[in-house]
């Protein structure tokens, strides 16, 4: 990895949170946890949505769990990052046109 | 694609007809059709075999067997001779629980077997209807109630799961009313949202829990997984478009759709539910035979 590359990261990571890569950093941080929710399989269990229990021996509980934490992190991933990203790229545009000497972050 | 489809018609077929040989009707019925005993003897359900006579007689309007004649004339003679039997033509399904869609799945696998086999059936077809119409609808919203007693009394009022199905069978027997009660389903059951619809289990005026056929209710928005899966059925055959292009929609984006190896499932349904869509997604040349009475 460059380090100009690990140095963005980095600036990334530290950003304030009312920023634009604040929103930003969250919505990757969403994409990620969709990803690995999705590779775990979870989707799978959804079907609690029609009272029906998930694959294996996962029991209601268990399902119930497991499908309701799929259902909530793909909602965050499909409403909520797309609007962390658009309110990033309005915050940047926002903060151009108020200052346009300083670089936004 | 035919001779893949008819196969599997065959295997659906045969597993059930085995079954029902082996282990009794009430292999395929809930608990409870054993807690008390059928008011009819002997003991029939009408949901096993209004559904297996619509399952041969289906089978034979794509393309003939002649093995499976005899069997959808035995079981459309059982489902006849019960109706005669009964003053308010009101056949069981469980202990003195007569479901509407089940009569009316019945009314279809009975027209579709005057197609195929040139009975008359017309009468006993138009007695229902005139009953239903008098007895069945609900006084409030118009719609059909979902369960009834078998001196004609209703039970449960009219839900979602059912209606939908109901509006579209009875297209076999009576399509105005068949049109009358899908437009009432529609009014008072479908639901849009932001271009995302859905349907509810009960309107305003009835209220009922949730049971297995509408699955877990969403509260707010009173959404129910049954009953909206049921609505791909209704509006795929009454062609609302608007509706149905609306409701993929929904499914697109929550019912978890799933592809693979050229499979498409929804994680968010179930195997009635993936049955529901696919038969929404196929339903209309079967009776468009049917309603233009070419003999096969």
């Amino acid at each position: 990895m460059n380090l100009k590359l690990k140095e963005g990261l980095r600036r990334l990571w530290r950003a304030e949170m009312f920023s634009p890569a604040g929103f930003v950093q969250r919505a990757l941080v969403i994409g990620v946890v969709f990803l690995l929710v999705h590779l775990a399989g979870l989707r799978e269990y959804t079907s609690i949505l029609n009272g029906t229990v998930g694959p294996d021996s996962a029991g209601w509980a268990g399902s119930a769990f497991l499908g309701m934490t799929y259902i909530i992190v793909y909602l965050a991933f499909v409403i909520l990052a797309p609007m962390l990203i658009l309110a990033a790229g309005m915050l940047v545009v926002w903060q151009r046109l108020l200052n346009p000497q300083k670089k936004p972050v | 694609m035919k001779p893949a489809c008819l196969e599997t018609m065959d295997r659906i077929i045969a597993e059930t007809l085995q079954l029902e040989k082996e282990k009794g009707m009430t292999f395929f019925l809930m608990p409870y059709a054993k807690d008390r005993p059928y008011v009819a003897h002997p003991a029939r359900s009408l949901f096993l075999d209004g559904e297996i006579a619509l399952m041969l007689a289906s089978r034979r309007v794509l393309e003939e067997k002649p093995e499976y004649r005899p069997l959808l004339t035995e079981r459309v003679n059982l489902i006849v001779q019960g109706w005669r039997r009964s003053p308010h033509l009101a056949l069981e399904s469980y202990p003195d629980e007569c479901w509407t869609f089940d009569h009316v799945v019945a009314l279809a696998a009975l027209r579709t077997t005057d197609y195929l086999d040139g009975t008359d059936h017309s009468t006993l077809i138009r007695d229902w209807v005139a009953m239903a119409r008098k007895k069945l609808v609900d006084p409030v919203s118009g719609l059909l109630v979902s369960s009834y007693s078998v001196d004609g009394t209703p039970q449960i009022g009219p839900e979602g799961s059912s209606l939908w199905m109901v509006a579209h069978a009875l297209q076999w027997a009576d399509e105005e009313f068949a049109r009358d009660q899908y437009n009432r389903t529609r009014r008072e059951l479908g639901r849009t949202t932001l271009g995302f619809s859905y349907a509810r289990e009960w309107p305003d005026s009835w209220k009922g829990p949730p049971d297995i056929d509408s699955g877990p209710i969403i509260p707010f928005f009173q959404i129910s997984a049954g009953s909206s899966g049921m609505a791909f059925i209704g509006a795929s055959a009454f062609g609302d478009n608007q509706f149905l292009g609306s409701l993929n929609a929904t499914i697109d984006f929550a019912g978890f759709p799933s592809e693979k190896r050229g499979a498409l499932k929804y994680c968010g349904s179930n195997q009635v539910g993936d049955a529901a869509l696919l038969y929404a997604a196929t339903l209309g040349p079967v009776w468009e035979k049917v309603k233009t009475g070419r003999k096969p």
